[in-house]
C-alpha cells in the first residue's frame, strides 16, 4: 500500500506521544527527540547523499 | 454510568469518562484522537491527535496547550507558569517524502544538500536536521 507516489507526511511533532502513533505510518516505531521536537522513529535515517549535488 | 476513557491509552474510538482519582476524559483515541479530559492534578486535555492533530490541555499546575498538529501544525500554549508557545512544524524540512526524488527537490528548494531516510518508506530533505 506504500506507493512510491502520495502526500509528504509531518515527521515532527510536538509530543513524544504524537510522534509514537504516527510511527507506523513511516514503516517505524517509536520517536525522537530532536531539540525541542520530536520525530518518528527510534533513530533518524541514514542520510543519503546518492543524488546529491 | 461511566466508562473508562483515558486518553491515548485504549484503542477505543470513542470514550467518555470519569476516570479514578478525578479523571474525565472523551476522547477518540489512537488514529484519529480527540481527547477532552480533566486528569489529575487538574488537568484538561482536548485533541485529535496523530494523522490530524488538534490537541488543547490544561495539565497538571496550571499548563494550557493548544494545537493543531500534523500537515500544519500550530501549537500555542501558556505552559506550567504562564509561559506562552506559539509553535509551528510546517516547515517543509519536517516533512518527510514517499519518494527520494521528492526529498531531493525539496531540499534543493531549501538549499540544502542531499536527503536522508525516515523509517522504511520515507524520505527527508537534507543529509541532516535543523534544530
Amino acid at each position: 500500500m506504500a506507493g512510491s507516489h502520495g502526500k509528504p507526511k509531518q515527521a515532527m511533532f510536538k509530543t513524544q506521544a504524537e510522534a509514537e502513533a504516527a510511527a507506523p505510518g513511516f514503516g517505524c516505531t517509536g520517536a525522537h527527540q530532536m531539540g525541542e521536537m520530536w520525530m518518528v522513529c527510534d533513530k533518524h535515517g541514514d542520510a543519503d547523499h546518492q543524488g546529491a549535488h | 454510568m461511566t466508562e473508562g476513557g483515558h486518553c491515548g491509552s485504549k484503542p477505543k474510538r470513542i470514550a467518555i469518562g470519569v476516570a479514578p482519582l478525578g479523571t474525565i476524559s472523551i476522547g477518540i483515541v489512537p488514529m484519529g484522537v480527540i481527547c477532552i479530559g480533566v486528569v489529575p492534578m487538574g488537568v484538561v486535555s482536548i485533541g485529535v491527535v496523530a494523522m490530524g492533530v488538534i490537541n488543547a490541555a490544561i495539565v497538571g499546575m496550571g499548563l494550557v496547550a493548544v494545537g493543531v498538529n500534523t500537515m500544519g501544525v500550530i501549537t500555542a500554549g501558556p505552559m506550567s507558569m504562564g509561559l506562552i508557545q506559539i509553535r509551528s512544524t510546517t516547515n517543509p524540512r519536517y516533512l518527510a517524502y514517499p519518494s527520494r526524488e521528492e526529498a531531493e527537490e525539496q531540499a534543493r528548494q531549501l538549499g540544502c544538500e542531499g536527503v536522508h531516510r525516515m523509517g522504511d518508506r520515507y524520505w527527508m530533505p537534507c543529509n541532516e536536521h535543523p534544530q
